[in-house]
């Protein structure tokens, strides 16, 4: 039952939302991979929202290079485990929430135990072979997930994958669809695809110094908080509209477009004629 | 997930301070250090001037002036960063400052519990780079953007309209005025309460003509909205990707200001950034096409 305080949190939504589709959120159990730039902001935004339950993942502790964007990432929570920092956050947010913080690293040997149980899986993390495991398993389980990549300068890409719908594999054109990654030499043919963005990136305005040295292992992927945030917000959205009953805009192959250089910053686009290529993603 | 950003051998730690290090790499060196000494002040720190001073604590800036008269409450939670059930009831400005100042002890910040009103505006909006209204009062915001070109400074405004629409346009001393860009009945007048009242008016027309737009799963919970939102007993609905999306877009307006790059440009009045998270296009920019905007369809 919606609780006093619940009920006052939330009523500002009533209106865009009906009070039916509040319980339905009220009722749902998410599952965050990831709690960095993305997938902070997006637990945050769960537990505003109104959703009972969040499950937070992630092995990584919060370190100075996170402030720029990481949402729970400031200087008190420097060398904390980021999965026990979004529980303190979230739990001061909404106390009447169900919070899970799991400090874990995404693998195929814990996966299916990390996603079941929960309505909707929400992907941030940036390795691609942890990114294919997720979607591959959700789908496995009859979970729906949104995925998420965003490139410098100012790219981003969000979709929806249904259980019934198209694999994330072949939305975006991976090799090995549908195996498990414990191939060792499947998954490094998987993981040096982002190498490729990163040489994709510097035609489109990204210093080759820094793919460069993204290549070589020396430097992270760059990212700033205006696009982290806008693939969590937009990822969240999704979320809600499926939680809450109603349809989300970009079901897979269809995806959502980032970049705030065009004049149209973000689209809803049709998958190109056979799919996509991860490498312009 | 560790998706850090260390391009460190490019950049010299003397010259950029906190934050804006781990930005370089999208921002040159220089940019970073004219971040770090950039002032910015932010009118109204709620679901949109919230998330706006998160991230332009993030990207480095260091000066923020905070103005909020009003204070937290338990219906602020669902989207407003700033805003956690031991904040509820504290000052909106002052829980700003402290928040920005834990995501960087270097930031200096002036805080003013206080609406900003016409007499006070120019004094309390001096002697920053730039301006952002995160307000929903839309006689304030006719004084902030007033304000903001007679001190010569540019200001970043935003609408976040039911269901799923908002805005963001920013406002240079050469550009379009507010007033005059949203076709403001104010133009070239006085704030008289007769002015202020066909101002805030524009809202109600604004929930009107949302509830015409509305799809069928939103049509009828936003008619009895609207309903209750014109009877005086209903709040303006808010939903929070709406507020963190706009606040997400105000700020980046800021950064494209105070960075002022031949290639990224703020969008300049009457160029507006349009969301509408219900349509294939969800964020572009358009042009009015009669040359201004009519408000009440913002």
């Amino acid at each position: 039952m919606m609780t006093g305080f619940y009920m006052e949190m939330v009523d500002r939504n009533i209106g865009v939302y009906t009070w039916e589709e509040q319980e339905k959120l009220r009722n749902s159990r998410v599952a965050v991979c990831g709690l960095g730039g993305v997938g902070g902001y997006e637990a945050i935004l769960c537990a505003r929202m109104g959703i009972g339950s969040v499950t937070g993942i992630d092995f990584d502790t919060y370190e100075i290079s996170n402030i720029n964007r990481q949402m729970l990432a400031t200087t008190h929570t420097v060398d904390k485990p980021k999965a026990d920092a979004m529980q303190e956050v979230l739990e001061a947010i909404n106390p009447d929430m169900e919070v899970n913080g799991r400090r874990a690293r995404v693998d195929e040997d814990n996966v299916v135990e990390l996603l079941s149980g929960h309505d909707v899986v929400l992907e941030a993390v940036d390795d691609m072979p942890t990114r294919v495991i997720i979607h591959r398993t959700a789908r496995e389980l009859g979970i729906p997930s949104v995925g998420m990549s965003g490139s410098p300068p100012t790219r981003g890409f969000v979709s929806t994958f249904m259980p019934g719908g198209i694999r994330y594999e072949d939305a975006l054109n991976l090799p090995g669809a549908g195996r498990k990654l414990t191939d060792m030499e499947l998954r490094q043919q998987i993981a040096d695809i982002k190498k490729k963005r990163a040489w994709h990136s510097v035609n489109l305005g990204a210093p080759a110094d820094w793919a460069q040295a993204y290549c070589d292992g020396k430097a992270g992927w760059i990212i700033t908080p205006v696009r982290a945030h806008l693939l969590a917000l937009f990822s969240f959205h999704e979320v809600v509209q499926l939680l809450s009953g109603r349809k989300p805009l970009a079901v897979a192959p269809k995806g959502i477009l980032i970049d705030l250089a065009r004049q149209t910053p973000v689209t809803v686009c049709e998958a190109p004629p056979g799919g996509w290529d991860y490498t312009t993603l | 997930m560790g998706i850090e950003v260390e391009m460190k051998e490019t950049s010299s730690p003397g010259q950029i301070g906190f934050c804006a290090a781990t930005n370089i790499g999208i921002l040159t060196v220089d940019e970073a250090a004219r971040l770090n000494r950039s002032r910015v002040a932010i009118v109204g720190l709620g679901g949109v001037g919230g998330i706006a001073a998160i991230q332009c604590a993030r990207m480095g800036i260091q000066y923020f002036h905070l103005i909020d008269g009003d204070a937290f409450e338990a219906s602020n939670l669902t989207r407003q960063m700033l805003c956690s059930t031991a904040q509820v009831g504290r000052s909106k400005a002052q829980v700003a400052a402290e928040v920005i100042t834990e995501i960087n002890p270097g930031i200096e910040t002036r805080v003013t519990t206080e609406y900003l009103a016409e007499e006070t505006a120019l004094e309390l909006l001096d002697g920053v780079d730039v301006i952002m209204d995160g307000t929903d009062n839309l006689v304030a915001r006719v004084i902030i953007h007033r304000a903001a070109r007679r001190l010569g400074i540019p200001s970043v405004w935003i609408a976040v309209t039911p269901p799923f629409r908002g805005g963001v346009m920013t406002f240079t001393p050469d550009s379009m005025s507010m007033e005059e860009a949203l076709s403001q009945p104010s133009l070239g007048k006085e704030l008289t309460d007769g002015v202020k009242r066909e101002l805030h008016a524009i809202k109600e027309a604004r929930a009107r003509h949302a509830v015409g737009l509305a799809d069928e799963v939103s049509r009828e919970t936003m008619k009895e909205w609207c309903e209750d939102f014109i009877a005086g007993n209903a709040p303006w609905t808010v939903i929070s990707p709406m507020a963190n999306i706009v606040g997400v877009l105000a700020s980046f307006e800021m950064m494209k200001v105070i960075l002022d790059r031949p290639q990224l440009q703020p969008t300049r009045a009457p160029s507006l950034a349009l969301v509408d998270l219900s349509r294939p296009e969800m964020v572009k920019i358009a042009c009015p096409p009669d040359g201004r905007w009519d408000n009440t369809m913002l």
